[in-house]
């Protein structure tokens, strides 16, 4: 199995934006996920773009600096925290577990997996 | 109206004006949070929505969460080392400091530094005394003279003292202090009495400074209990990138109030575990002052 981990940021428009804002922030919305400005943002600052009509092109995917960044894209997935310091803290008391505890790590594997569940189920129960 | 009142009237008036801003300056900034906690530990908050009511839930969380059995057990080990073994040093180094004229003030000042130290410098300069070696200030000793390696912070059962020994020290300073002025009032001529008498130094002790000693005593086991339950800059500071941590085996109870409510936005559950402490520390402190009443 070929996978590789990504994050993306979102940009949004506030609900409380109205007339001549709201146009105005539609537009930059428009204009910055274009795939214009998408190649911007890779040339100058180097973060990579989130459309594949603009990374996938032939000369980013073969750059020498991003380019096996860019192709790593294509299996690359995002996890979805719903509490990315308690989603941590259990994958560290896993590996201490194993560590400082002497658990088998099967048992400690499993018990992180019933603890990020129940964390889920908690968050998406109320949510 | 203000006119037609008597003097007397008026001084009460003015009493009451002035004593109206702390009272005042109370309601608003500690019995009214109070209230407010208590409130929320009935009900589902994440701090940006609606409250909702939620009944018994988080207590009911709270209880059969073993973590937070572990945190308890924790807040009270900090407690039940700590006290007793910063009360022993602080009056050891006070009775000795006491009988001391050869640069008194000096070591006194030593003694007291700690206290004035901020417990996030004190806890980082310990973390970086209680690493591996080559790093470790306390593994190279050992080290040095060829004795194993020690895990301070790296281990279940040894990072719990580890930690407590900082915040000892620093309270010792304090302590140190207050035992001093106990031991001064104490009269001199009682040990003048005992000396005629050519009772012991240990009877002089044990009969006359101890006994002398219980309100200041009582003072510090208090101040110093209460301290040790709510310990928190130390617990943060030296275990930062797994806080409260290795395996919860360090995490004192308001560490997890902290979390609950600044990390997790469960405003809810950590207002539970405040009012569970809020009723730990009245037990404590007012078992305490039943414990070294005057009798």
């Amino acid at each position: 199995m070929r996978s590789n981990y990504s994050s993306y940021w979102v940009n949004a428009i506030t609900t409380k934006a109205e007339g001549e804002k709201y146009d105005a922030a539609v537009k930059f919305m428009q204009y910055v996920t274009s795939d214009e400005a998408m190649q911007i943002w890779l040339d100058v600052v180097g973060e990579l773009p989130a459309k594949p009509s603009v990374g996938l092109t032939e000369e980013n995917a073969n750059n020498e600096v991003f380019g096996p960044f860019i192709k790593g894209l294509a299996y690359a997935n995002t996890t979805k925290f719903v509490n990315e310091s308690a989603q941590r803290q259990i994958l560290v008391d896993m590996v201490e577990r194993v560590n400082l505890a002497g658990a088998d790590p099967a048992e400690s594997l499993a018990e992180a997996a019933a603890a990020e569940q129940a964390l889920l189920d908690e968050f998406y129960a109320s949510n | 109206m203000y006119r037609n009142l008597s003097i007397k009237q008026k001084q009460i008036v003015w009493a009451w004006g002035f004593l109206a801003i702390p009272i005042l300056f109370y309601v608003i900034i500690r019995f009214y949070p109070t209230g407010n906690a208590m409130v929320i530990s009935f009900q589902d908050w994440n701090l940006l929505g609606s409250r909702t009511w939620a009944g018994w839930e988080n207590y009911a969380k709270l209880w059969n969460d073993p973590v937070f059995w572990k945190v308890f057990a924790n807040t009270f080990l900090y407690l039940i080392i700590g006290t007793p073994v910063s009360l022993v040093i602080s009056f050891v180094v006070a009775y000795h400091l006491d009988k001391l004229r050869f640069m008194h003030g000096f070591l006194r000042m030593l003694y007291f530094l700690p206290f004035m130290t901020s417990a996030v410098a004190m806890a980082w300069v310990w973390r970086w005394f209680y690493q591996p070696v080559p790093i470790g200030l306390f593994n190279n000793f050992l080290a040095d003279f060829g004795i194993p390696q020690i895990e301070f912070l790296r281990s279940t059962t040894n990072a719990l003292p580890a930690v407590l020994a900082p915040a000892v020290w620093a309270g010792l300073g304090f302590q140190i202090i207050i035992f001093m002025a106990g031991l001064r009032a104490i009269p001199r001529s009682y040990y003048e009495a005992a000396r005629i008498d050519g009772v012991s130094t240990w009877t002089v002790l044990w009969e006359i400074t101890l006994p002398l000693l219980r309100p200041t005593i009582v003072f510090i086991v208090v101040f110093s209990s209460i301290g040790f339950l709510r310990i928190f800059d130390h617990v943060f500071n030296m275990t930062t990138n797994d806080p409260g941590g290795p395996l919860n085996s360090t995490k004192p109870l308001v560490l997890m109030i902290y979390q609950s409510a600044f990390t997790d936005f469960d405003m809810g559950y950590a207002a539970a575990q405040t009012v569970v402490l809020f009723l730990v520390l009245l037990a404590v402190s007012l078992l305490q002052l039943w414990l070294l009443r005057d009798r």
